[in-house]
């Protein structure tokens, strides 16, 4: 047992103000991936201004107390390297990929970007037209129609999850340029950062650069890393149509409430959901939805583990004539994994698939520097992969049934089916 | 350059080209078989077979029935799926190294093997179907299926690789099967390995598992020639939507032309460098990201210079924002043609789509699975050892020759233009 051993090495270190790094050096490489995320997601965003996170991402790199936007990207790019900032859920990400020859630069202007933005308000009117016109794309997609109506029938008014993170037209249309740089102030403090570094450099070359491009980096008051959220469990299922005229194929979504990361459960409900709707070509949904009956090009689920507020979702993309039977078909699966234990021969290929996936995933730079940020996110443990076998391997099939019986549940799952 | 470093390739006497990389550090491998089967070698009333096909390949052989692929591949944890282009189709698995077996075993069989059931066959056409009418939610999809079959009138890129709806409902398995033994064999393939192996080790297995299968001496016929286009060609799309885009597609000639580096560059000042297709996006400092997205005119805008195994396009792909006059959009997009054509590009410009081109060749060896990938697809092309000189001849170019490639291939009569019109039916 153990294939994942020495798979992640990692060093750790956390400055006196809270900075957390964390390095994993790959000598053989020829890059260098940077992640770093701060406790400013959508589920910061206040009520009437959905959109604000990743207005603020956005709005990261369109000029600093030394550089206008245009210069910014023209130096970052022409090095050949690469800056983005983005939002999730919890949190804002930064991400920076970059060889060694031009990392010391690319560090240099991602915490320029990160410490020093100023929000510029002409570059604010250029940033609401694109998040604008971004959002009139997601409404003329079934699929994030779907998965919009599903999350906001799951977390009801008032619930910081309840809105899209890009937010709507009208509160898109009612941020301000001092919206974003408080929020900014707010949340992005050097002491509230987990930075993760992956590829050809050493901790002591990262904390060489931290310390020559970090001084002007503020501290924040430190604030919970979400917001205080109880999500109430639905006590019916709901279901909502959405009508989109002439499109060819209709999109279902369904979702239930799912426990955060750290919680008892969590493990046992990854490992029914891979069962239910990953493993091999879709689980067992895109079995009986696509290779069966034929219904779908893809019917899957996914599990989204949060620091809190987690869901389960399904989701199918069908021939108009088929919505009715192809809700049939998830409906009868999402019932049939709470019913009686994973077959034998699921649960034994559901835990080697997890222990082999983790490898995969952390065979890339990329991979490791994400998975450094789950590890520290939800103080997982420097030695979590080398434990994570041994982890998953104690959850039994039992576990696995009364899991998913907590969470997948069609009495109480909210569904979403935009559709011509 | 890690990237090619340590590249070996050698052809088994059924003619099946095997290209191998040792990366003893790695803990996976990647295993990718291409065949030469895309929409390019497609004929009228079958379209969309080779990717029917693919869907196939996964239905079961005697010795794999069907689901057992999936289940073998993925109780290891392994990555492992197929696509279809318009030059080629390719299946491949990225496994724990362990596992480079079954992936071997997994390829080998079926290349001769697939059963093609009849029923499966039919579960399959609505799966299709279905996926067809995914593609067609999206209004870019649909554009860009109405300039490329405008902008192709006699060369089979015309046809989506997907296939024309009517086609996916009369094809038949008999239609299906033919083209899998036409095509799907040793002489019409080749295999791209890469991660933690021994290579003698490995080619005694390929061998075993390979060496027995037959060539099918394909030879195909002459692909018909596309000819010049004498004038601007316009099409538009008018279905629900909230979003306008626009598309200008021009011909341009096919990899073994010297004019490829200058494309390659004239694209990269457009939107920049993706000579090797890794990494991070370079748009943000290309020309119509700055003419048109930081000018308020547009959402995005993007270029692509078309790598492919005959002439194909290039083109730029521009999402309107919102309360913007389309034509006033469409005007900005050509006068920053016209700019290319007529001024030559800075030294700065020039020198960042090299960097970026360098930084990307380093991005590419993220992984087994991208190289391996990028591998393959550089052997389909013009055999992988075009991406060795690559760089050097990008260098060779001038901005000058910038411009002339500019001024020979992005003219009015050379175009296609597409824009996809919102109609007005509200969603409720």
């Amino acid at each position: 047992m153990n294939g994942l051993k020495g798979s992640l090495k990692i060093r750790r270190e956390e400055t006196d103000d809270g900075l957390v790094i964390l390095v994993n050096e790959r000598s053989d490489s020829e890059l260098i991936v940077v992640q770093g995320t701060y406790p400013s997601g959508p589920v910061f965003d206040p009520e009437k201004k959905s959109g604000l996170s990743r207005f603020t991402s956005e709005m990261m790199m369109r000029g600093t107390k030394k550089r206008k936007y245009r210069r910014i990207i023209d130096e970052v790019e022409s090095l050949g390297a690469g800056i983005r900032f983005y939002s999730g859920d919890d949190v804002s990400w930064s991400s920076a990929r970059c060889t060694p020859r031009t990392f010391d630069k690319a560090l240099e202007i991602l915490f320029d970007c990160t410490a020093n933005p100023v929000f510029p308000e002409e570059e604010v009117e250029k940033v609401r037209g694109i998040m604008l016109t971004r959002i009139m794309q997601r409404e003329d997609s079934t699929a994030a129609v779907a998965n919009r109506i599903a999350r906001e029938m799951l977390f009801p008014l008032g619930n910081p999850y309840h809105h899209d993170p890009g937010g709507y037209e009208e509160s898109i249309a009612g941020i301000t340029r001092e919206d974003v740089a408080s929020f900014h102030e707010k949340h992005y403090g050097r002491n509230s950062a987990i930075l993760t570094f992956s590829g050809k450099i050493s901790m002591e070359e990262v904390l060489q650069s931290i310390q020559r491009h970090t001084s002007e980096w503020e501290l924040v008051e430190p604030g919970p890393r979400v917001p205080d959220i109880s999500v109430k469990r639905p006590r019916k299922s709901r279901k909502k149509y959405h009508k989109m005229p002439q499109k060819s194929q209709a999109d279902i979504a369904i979702m239930c409430p799912a426990p955060e990361r750290t919680h008892d459960d969590h493990y046992a409900l990854d490992l029914g959901n891979t069962i239910l709707g990953k493993i091999g070509l879709m689980g067992r949904l895109g079995k009986s939805i696509r290779e069966k009956q034929g219904l779908a090009y893809y019917a899957t689920s996914q599990y989204v583990s949060r620091i809190t507020g987690g869901y389960w979702i399904a989701y199918a993309g069908v021939n108009p004539a088929n919505v009715d039977r192809a809700l049939e078909g998830i409906y009868l699966e999402m019932g049939k994994i709470t019913e009686k234990p994973v077959m034998k021969r699921e649960y034994s290929d559901v835990l080697t698939n997890r222990v082999g996936n983790m490898a995969l995933r952390l065979e890339t730079c990329s991979g490791a520097a994400g998975f450094m940020q789950t590890i520290e996110r939800h103080d997982l443990g420097l030695d979590f992969v080398e434990r994570y076998e041994e982890k998953i391997r104690s959850i039994t099939r039992e576990d696995i049934q009364r899991a998913c019986s907590n969470y997948i549940r069609s009495d109480e799952a909210v569904t979403a089916i935009a559709a011509p | 350059m890690q990237l090619l470093s340590n590249l070996h390739e050698t052809v088994l006497e059924n003619g099946l080209t095997v290209i191998t990389k040792e990366i003893p550090s790695s803990p996976a491998i990647s295993n990718w078989l291409w065949y030469r089967a895309g929409s390019r070698n497609e004929s009228p009333g079958i379209t969309g077979v080779s990717h029917w096909v693919e869907h196939m390949l996964f239905k079961g052989t005697k010795k794999f029935a069907k689901d057992k692929v999936d289940r073998l591949l993925s109780k290891h944890g392994g990555v492992f799926n197929a696509f279809t282009s318009e030059d080629y189709t390719t299946y491949f698995e990225t496994l724990p190294s362990r596992q480079l077996r079954l992936a071997l075993e997994i390829e080998a069989d079926r290349m001769q093997n697939a059963i093609f059931d009849p029923k499966e066959v039919e579960s399959e056409r609505t799966v299709i179907i279905s996926e067809r009418e995914g593609a067609e939610n999206q209004p870019t999809y649909l554009l860009y299926e109405e300039v490329q079959s405008a902008a192709f009138r006699v060369h089979p890129y015309h046809n989506p690789v997907i296939g024309w709806s009517n086609d996916l409902k009369t094809m038949t398995r008999d239609d299906l099967y033919s083209y899998y033994k036409m095509r799907y064999s040793p002489d019409n393939a080749f295999l791209v390995l890469l991660g933690r192996f021994d290579r003698k080790k490995v080619l005694e297995e390929i061998r075993d598992l390979y060496g027995s299968v037959p060539r099918s001496g394909i030879r195909d016929k002459a692909v018909p020639t596309e000819p010049p286009q004498y004038g601007e060609r316009r099409v538009t799309v008018r279905r629900p939507g909230n979003t306008e885009y626009i598309i200008a597609s021009y011909h341009v000639p096919d990899m073994t032309n010297p004019d490829v580096y200058p494309l390659m560059l004239l694209d990269s000042i457009l939107s920049g460098a993706k000579a090797v297709r890794s990494g991070p996006g370079f748009e943000r400092s290309g020309r119509l990201y700055k003419s048109l997205v930081e000018r308020q005119l547009a959402a995005s805008a993007t270029s692509n210079f078309m790598e492919s195994m005959d002439p194909n396009l290039f083109t730029l792909f521009v999402t309107v924002r919102n309360r913007v006059p389309v034509s006033k959009v469409e005007r900005a997009l050509l006068r920053e043609i016209d700019k290319i054509c007529n001024r030559v590009p800075r030294p700065g410009e020039m020198k960042s789509a090299l960097a970026q081109t360098q930084a990307q060749f380093a991005y590419a060896t993220d992984g087994v699975t991208n190289q391996a990938y990028l591998i393959g697809a550089a052997q389909l092309r013009t055999g992988y050892r075009y991406l060795e000189d690559l760089q050097r001849k990008l260098s060779e170019v001038s901005p000058d020759d910038v411009s002339r490639v500019a001024r020979t291939y992005l003219h009015e009569d050379n175009r296609t233009l597409g824009i996809f019109y919102p109609s007005k039916e509200v969603s409720q």
